[in-house]
């Protein structure tokens, strides 16, 4: 038995499919990197986001992941830029590829007030690229270094991207079937009468049971695209579906380059032929597929870590169960999980730094020490605040607050209800730390 | 409704219909531009006065002037909070500009206080210490110490640059109010085309711009004086934003009304149109939200109300006023359900930055 399914496995590794298809998927990513870095500097995020603030949410592990100076910051993002086009050019690729998951994940792990899912994705991904053989052909690697060339790769190197790409649609639809999102219609009937200024269709986003359509045909969406995107009969529906469903939620909510990166992603479900297909319009001639490398050598343990990969993948989402309070309320857990757009969460921070020794207790202004867009991560969410909590002791006790001790009232508004305490308001933060472990004082949430 | 399950404490109704090309026009054509027009007229009479003040320097004059400036003030509180599109220049906002406090009067090695400029002769204003001019330098100059006093300064041997100084810096916020407010006729229409909700929306921006005056009534009128920073060993009662004139209660509880104002869609006439009020109960759950928000604005009313009649805000913190505290605290309370009920509700994108996609 045990025998007949390593035989299986190891038949499944050394099975090759075109190499059309990774290699595709190689330039459609090295160009959207490249677009969406460009956009980011363009935008002026860097300034923003990294050389501005004075304070960083870094994440707990990673307190020395910080942007040092505007130099080095800059410096990162001319490395996400060069790495990108090596990339997307197939031009030392694996070097470039492994700069690329480094860099763009140092500069994610600067700050969560800047997570997304959609930057977890990308840095999943270029992970995984890591490990495959990406640059076989339509690179200037395989024209420099010709016996590189190869038509066909492993097949577990196009399976892994498929399959990280269902694992996020498939967490996301799963992570849509509670009760909020399905019965209540929340937080979509937030969200829809927002966009009442639609071109022809708009006063129909005041209807509630249009939140309720969009959110049960959300969750099916995500739930089945995957599966109708394998199967060769539903595929271009299920395509146009992405577009339809991409394009609206891209038109909808400010949610950047994400629609597009996923739009692109999904096109690795179509057949190599048409991957082909695609290249040629990049104006890409077969030249030399004279000698090809078939079946292509295996390097053993890249599939064991590609597996490996794929089985955290599969687990990380599920940590929030380790946890024992609302997950949407707590957020325990609730980052690296797929949970995209699920809840409309805002709250308000009062932060109180007491003096210890003569016992004056003072409000701290926020905005003093953040800029908007951390001020409204932090007043929702309970890790946050504490790390938050640590930064003002530090601070007000080098400008002579006495051994100072930090409490804070925090109002959150979830889905739409009256805005309720977060977390125990007595409690002295400077005592609580961020890690791991189960947030006592953060107090219940009930309906 | 085709499903009419879920739990009825998160489903109020269907949301009503609500216009915001409507609420944007009405909040321009009676809320914005009127205030600014009349705050345009104000500062115009205040510069009249202060022109005959340096040219007569007597007592009587002198009075004028305070009055004037008063006046303007209070007009001021009307106009505060819309630090937005053309209130928003090229280094500052208008409030930076022309409504920075405390001033600063005699400076340090480091950095120039009023007194500094006018012995140095200085009226360029070309810098960047605001709190050395706009309408609390005006006060300063004019409030000082008693009318006597105040009177001779200008008469004495330095009196000419003392003139020349209140002169620069009320032509200054006469230029800058008169910019803003031309610039409103113009902008009126891009203001109610941009009817969206997301960043960089007109109701965005108002709506930013209405929480962030709020926040500065609390923390910096009334939370700083009272020494309620942290750092802060005792309270502060010279830090109030009107300290010499006395009207720091006066003009504060202006801004306040102008929050509530803001928040309820009132005209300074009393109209009560289609505002933020009606937008949030148009929303979802939002008729609970309006009914506690009017709850806390009564509890802040009461505050402010309970104010004595006969002494200023400095005065006050000085002698632990009971109802400074209060003030305070009611404030404090009223932030969530200005801040993030708010907001929230409304589905108002405050930041440009993206959001997690779907």
């Amino acid at each position: 038995m045990i025998k007949k399914i390593s035989e299986k496995v190891e038949k499944y590794i050394h099975t090759a499919v075109p190499s059309s298809s990774l290699v595709l998927y190689r330039v459609l990513f090295g160009i959207l990197m490249l677009i969406s870095t460009l956009r980011f500097i363009y935008l002026g995020w860097i300034e923003e986001q990294y050389i501005a603030p004075q304070y960083h949410f870094t994440y707990y592990g990673f307190e020395f992941v910080k942007p040092y100076s505007p130099e080095f910051i800059y410096a990162l993002f001319g490395g996400l830029i060069l790495t990108a086009l090596c990339i997307m050019l197939g031009f030392f690729y694996r070097v470039a590829v492994i700069l690329f998951f480094l860099l763009f994940t140092y500069v994610e792990l600067i700050d969560k007030t800047y997570y997304l899912n959609h930057y977890y994705f990308v840095s999943v991904i270029s992970l995984i690229l890591c490990f495959l053989p990406a640059n076989v052909k339509f690179s200037l690697d395989s024209l420099l270094r010709k016996r590189i060339y190869s038509d066909y790769v492993p097949k577990y190197s196009v399976d892994i991207l498929k399959c990280m790409i269902a694992i996020v649609y498939i967490y996301a639809g799963i992570a849509k079937i509670n009760s909020e999102w399905l019965l209540n219609g929340m937080p979509l009937s937030i969200w829809l009468p927002a966009q009442d200024d639609f071109p022809f269709i708009g006063s129909l986003f005041r209807e509630r049971w249009v939140a309720y359509l969009f959110s049960w045909m959300g969750m099916l969406f995500d739930c089945t695209i995957p599966f109708s995107l394998m199967w060769k009969k539903s595929r271009i529906f299920a395509f146009t579906a992405v577009i339809i469903f991409h394009g609206i939620t891209g038109y909808f909510f400010q949610i950047g380059v994400f629609p597009l990166v996923m739009t692109l992603s999904v096109i690795i479900f179509f057949d190599s032929a048409v991957h082909e297909k695609i290249l040629r319009l990049f104006l890409w001639k077969n030249t030399s597929s004279t000698k090809t490398d078939y079946p292509p050598k295996i390097y053993k343990p890249i599939p064991i870590v590609l597996a490996f990969i794929l089985i955290a993948q599969l687990i990380i989402p599920w940590r929030y169960l380790l946890y024992t309070g609302n997950r949407f309320w707590t957020e325990e857990g609730y980052r690296f999980g797929w949970r995209v757009m699920l809840m409309e969460k805002s709250g308000s921070a009062t932060f109180y730094v007491k003096d210890r020794k003569t016992g004056k207790e003072g409000i701290v202004v926020n905005s003093e020490f953040l800029n908007r867009h951390q001020e409204k991560q932090m007043s929702m969410q309970p890790d946050m605040i504490v790390q938050f909590a640590h930064f003002l002791a530090k601070y007000y006790e080098k400008r002579g607050v006495n051994m100072p001790s930090v409490r804070a009232e925090v109002y959150a508004t979830l889905n739409g209800r009256p805005s309720r305490l977060l977390i125990d308001s007595t409690v002295d933060l400077t005592q609580c730390n961020d890690d791991f472990s189960e947030k006592k004082w953060i107090l219940d949430y009930k309906d | 409704m085709i499903i009419g399950c879920g739990d009825e404490a998160s489903n109020n109704s269907t949301p009503d219909s609500f216009d915001r090309v409507t609420f944007l026009t009405y909040y321009a054509d009676s809320l914005i531009i009127p205030e600014y027009a009349k705050l345009n007229r104000e500062v115009g009479e205040l510069k009249i006065s202060i022109e005959r003040f340096a040219s007569s320097s007597d007592e009587q004059s002198l009075k004028n002037a305070q009055i004037a400036w008063h006046e303007a003030y209070m007009q001021w509180q009307n106009c505060s909070s819309f630090d937005f599109g053309p209130a928003q220049g090229n280094f500052g906002t208008l409030s930076e500009d022309i409504g920075t406090f405390p001033s600063t009067i005699t400076g340090s090695q480091s950095k120039k206080g009023i007194e500094e400029y006018i012995a140095s002769g200085d009226n360029s204003l070309s810098n960047f210490a605001r709190d050395t001019r706009g309408f609390l330098g005006i006060e300063y100059l004019l409030f000082e110490s008693d009318d006597n006093e105040v009177v001779r300064k200008f008469q004495s041997a330095e009196g000419e640059k003392r003139k020349a100084y209140l002169i620069a810096i009320t032509n200054d916020i006469v230029t800058k109010i008169n910019e803003v407010y031309t610039k409103w006729s113009q902008y009126r229409s891009k203001f109610i085309e941009n009817n969206g909700t997301d960043a960089g929306s007109s109701t965005s921006e108002l709506y930013n711009e209405f929480v962030k005056s709020f926040e500065a009534l609390k923390n910096y009128k009334y939370g700083l004086p009272a020494g309620k920073r942290p750092g802060q060993t005792k309270s502060e009662p010279d830090k109030v934003e009107g300290f010499y004139s006395g009207s720091s209660f006066e003009t504060s509880r202006k801004h306040w009304e102008t929050i509530q104002r803001l928040w309820q869609g009132k005209t300074t006439n009393g109209y009560d149109g289609i505002g933020f009020e009606e937008y949030v109960a148009s929303t979802v759950t939002g008729k609970d939200l309006v009914l506690s928000t009017q709850v806390q604005i009564k509890s802040v009313n009461d505050a402010f109300n309970s104010f004595p009649n006969n002494i200023t805000l400095s005065q006050a913190i000085t002698t632990n006023e009971p109802s400074v505290e209060t003030i305070n605290t009611e404030l404090q309370k009223m932030t969530r359900f200005l801040k993030s009920d708010m907001s929230s509700l409304l589905g108002i994108s405050i930041t440009y930055s993206s959001g997690d996609g779907d």
